[in-house]
């Protein structure tokens, strides 16, 4: 049923990784990122691997779960690789077929490069299971706040983010909704051709706009009655605390920094 | 010693613009005061003008003629229109286009960043305002996972948390099954007692009005009626041909003198079963 | 048409960690011709029940006949049926979407590939049956219409099929007195004249009461009873663990039997206002026995 659809892909839960600010998870991310580009010979990435599956470990999430986060990006990965084996060149040739050759750097390259993404990857997809989307908003605001002293609307971002967070489940179920009453009037949603499936899109999406409006403005109207007038003067409910696991979260982060600092290359 | 009048409207007109370019009058000159720490019940169809009388009441709309005062303050004044919206809490119809925050204690906290309330204060008040509606246990749940009634309770509680003096209902039980209805009203009742919050329900359900300390009947942009419920009810045709219903007591009664018996006016079951019981067994 | 549900149970996500049970085991046998009136807490799976009529969902287990028409978890529902059933969901003016009010109208007729002149004809008729007059309101926008004419013409949008079996979720709610009347006394208008089966599924007892020959009564995706309105009536206790509640006109009746001696009671079965109302004369009236 659609409303058991997870927003995003939080899967709730209580582990270390869930329960820690997102705002130091975001800006782990970042170093983590760095660092993984940082490193450049097999021990810094055996390091980053073994890092990464402790992280997966300490998120007590299933692995086969993780893992499905690379699919949307396999075909990415393998591109890349593939780039990699044939344009880079150095080192003993593997393999010789008229001017076509695959040399040990390109296959080095290849394997590093797919390590980084595939880290990468997993890693932030480490952060949206852990971390649902209204904190993942919050820590967003709060790290992007200095930005709000050079004009940028960050207050207003964030509200409407957040609003649009919370609206996904009520027109989700409304698209349930419109598209039963629509069969059963009869309408067919999967047969003819292209242009015909387009067009018969018409008497659920001309519903659901109107719907979406008119819900804009009775909100508006409801924010409204409630005092609403912009960023201006707001305060926000502090919700995001740091605790031990954050120091936790940055000593482990300079660790790894000084680690891999010291055997890259 | 007269009560302190809260709300008063003398002699307030609106329109709007219609379909062909006139103008539509929904208000006619209305006059009318609701008393501090009372329980009010504006009955009237749809389009005899009383969702435009609520909306007038904390400053969305601004009266075209006449004038309204909330707490002795002008709701033109433009300077005070923060206060008057943080005195005069709404409840809206539909429970899903009213809540803001993608959890209850967001949406509770909305009216209070609006505010500016310091965040630890902020902290207590919700707290305070979700334990005053009985949704404590779901303050971290979304919103979309709740019942109609408790999305209205929680709408309820973004209220409370301001410290308001009055809330309106603007037909906020509407669009609820028979449950929520009930747990919206006994939570207004219960405000109004225990919190002297001052209440004005609008609806079209005559048996929500019925335990009202006043009625105020709506029509074609005008008062037609206003009173003491048993005042209000007992004058059965007059409603019925403004459209409106009368609770169902008040139409037994209504059918039986017509016919030539004599019953008292009675707005509760308890009470005309008594009477009629009475009649059964002496006649 | 004749409906009945042999033993059917519906799994919403099966297989998925949300899985969840929504109807249960349920079998009942409605008459042709009846006038049915649903009854439960939202989300004792109503909805899910009367979504199984027209193949929108379909059973997990089971078998469902309409007419001639068999539903079975691997038997869908030809798509040439479906115009039977009609199915008017809650809100149903949200599922307007043409530019005017007779375009929409025939929305439904015109996708069973009725001839666009008989798709009008119908529309006009429809529109009637409803209380609007096609003339003045065909090329209007359904968006301009108030909300009780909208909700009308999506109701018309519906009898435009020329259902066989007409199935209502709450079409009242949100309205006021008079549309709530209007809408209903409609309803039961063309169900008498067509000879229609209906299927209402209200909060209101009252409306229960005043309309219906036949109540089912559900809750926790089970049918807890069924049965004609004053036998559903009689067990106000069964009904109250439930949190559902009997009409006035019930509650009203055992008050007074509570203070009248036995020989005195009032029949139970007098769940209708005007019948009660009508006995309440009578007795009155009567010379006292003995």
């Amino acid at each position: 049923m659609l409303q058991n659809i997870a927003i995003g892909q939080y899967v709730p839960g209580q582990s270390f990784l869930h329960r820690a600010d997102p705002r130091s998870k975001l800006l782990f991310i970042v170093l983590f990122a760095t660092l993984v580009f940082l490193g450049n010979n097999t021990i810094t990435h055996s390091i980053l691997i073994g890092f990464t599956l402790f992280t997966i470990l300490l998120s007590r999430l299933s692995f086969t779960y993780i893992l499905k986060s690379l699919k949307p990006v396999w075909f990415l990965i393998l591109f890349t690789v593939i780039l990699h084996i044939f344009m880079t060149k150095g080192g003993t040739v593997y393999y010789q077929w008229g001017s076509f050759t695959i040399e040990e750097q390109g296959v080095r390259q290849a394997i590093f490069i797919s390590i980084r993404l595939g880290l990468l990857i997993l890693f932030s997809s480490l952060l949206t299971l852990t971390t649902s989307p209204m904190d993942l908003t919050e820590g967003l605001e709060r790290l992007l706040r200095p930005f709000g002293r050079i004009g940028v609307p960050v207050h207003e971002i964030a509200l409407m983010m957040s609003i649009a967070l919370r609206f996904i489940p009520t027109l989700m179920e409304e698209t349930d909704k419109i598209i039963k009453a629509q069969t059963a009037r009869g309408a067919d949603f999967t047969s003819g051709n292209l242009v015909r499936r387009a067009k018969n899109l018409i008497p659920i999406a001309i519903p659901l706009f109107i719907s979406a409006f008119r819900r804009a403005e009775e909100l508006a109207l409801a924010m409204e009655a409630r005092g609403y007038r912009g960023g201006v003067g707001r305060t926000r409910l502090n919700k995001l605390q740091f605790t031990w696991r954050d120091v936790a979260i940055a000593v482990v982060a300079a660790a790894l920094t000084f680690v891999i600092w010291w055997w890259r290359t | 010693m007269k009560p302190e009048n809260l709300l008063t409207f003398s002699d307030v007109t609106f329109s709007y613009d219609g379909e062909e370019g006139q103008r539509v009058k929904v208000l006619k000159g209305v006059d009318l005061s609701i008393a501090k720490g009372s329980f009010v019940s504006v009955l009237g169809h749809n389009g005899s003008g009383k969702s435009t009388l609520a909306k007038l009441m904390n400053a969305l709309l601004l009266p075209e003629g006449g004038k309204i005062l909330v707490s002795g303050v002008d709701t033109k004044d433009g300077e005070m229109i923060w206060e008057i919206r943080r005195h005069v809490g709404m409840v809206f119809q539909n429970p899903d286009n009213q809540i803001v925050g993608a959890t209850v204690e967001d949406d509770v906290a909305f009216g209070l960043e609006n505010m500016g309330v310091d965040p630890k204060e902020m902290r207590n008040r919700i707290d305070e305002a979700l334990l005053s509606v009985g949704m404590e246990k779901y303050a971290l749940a979304q919103p979309y996972r709740l019942s109609g009634g408790q999305k209205q309770r929680v709408a309820i509680a973004g209220i409370m948390a301001m410290r308001p003096s009055v809330i309106i209902l603007d037909e906020a039980t509407a669009m609820l099954d028979p449950q929520g209805r009930q747990e919206v009203m006994h939570l207004a009742r219960r405000l109004n007692r225990e919190e002297g919050i001052t209440v004005v329900n609008i609806t079209h359900f005559p048996e929500e009005a019925i335990d009202s300390d006043r009625v105020i009947v709506m029509e074609n942009g005008e008062v037609l009626m206003e009173g003491h419920p048993a005042e209000v009810f007992s004058q059965v045709d007059r409603l019925q041909q403004a459209g409106l219903d009368v609770p169902f007591v008040v139409r037994v009664r209504h059918e039986l003198i017509a016919k030539g018996y004599d019953l008292p006016f009675e707005l509760h079951q308890e009470e005309l079963v008594e009477h009629l019981c009475r009649l059964l067994l002496t006649r | 048409m004749q409906i009945t549900f042999d033993q059917v149970s519906h799994m919403y996500g099966k297989g998925t960690p949300f899985e969840r049970l929504a109807l249960q085991n349920i079998s009942l046998t409605i008459p042709s011709g009846a006038f049915v009136g649903i009854i439960g807490q939202t989300g004792s799976g109503k909805s899910t029940l009367i979504q199984h009529l027209n193949g929108l969902l379909t059973p997990t287990s089971g078998k469902i006949t309409i007419g001639d028409v068999v539903i079975t978890p691997s038997q869908r529902i030809p798509h040439a049926r479906r115009k039977d059933i009609g199915l008017v969901f809650q809100y149903p003016e949200h599922q307007l979407f043409e530019e005017t009010v007779a375009k929409d109208v025939c929305f439904g007729p015109l996708n069973f590939e009725l001839p666009p002149n008989m798709a009008e004809a119908r529309a006009r008729e429809a529109l009637e049956i409803v209380g609007l007059d096609y003339e003045t309101m065909k090329d209007r926008s359904p968006f301009q219409l108030s909300g009780g004419q909208m909700r009308r013409v999506a109701i018309a949008g519906v009898l435009a099929m020329q259902p066989k079996v007409l199935v209502l979720d709450e079409p009242t709610a949100g309205l006021d007195p008079a549309g709530r009347k209007a809408i209903l006394e409609g309803i039961h208008r063309i169900h008498r004249e067509q000879k229609l089966t209906t299927l209402l599924v209200t909060h209101s007892m009252e409306e229960a009461a005043r309309y219906a020959d036949l109540m089912l009564v559900m809750a926790g995706g089970e049918l807890v009873m069924q049965g004609r309105p004053e036998e559903v009536f009689q067990q106000a206790e069964l009904l109250r663990t439930l949190s559902l509640d009997v009409p006035e006109t019930v509650s009203f009746i055992s008050r007074i039997n509570q203070s009248l001696p036995d020989k005195e009671s009032l029949p139970t079965t007098l769940y209708r206002e005007e019948e009660l109302i009508a006995h309440l004369l009578e007795r009155l009236s009567a010379p006292k026995e003995c």
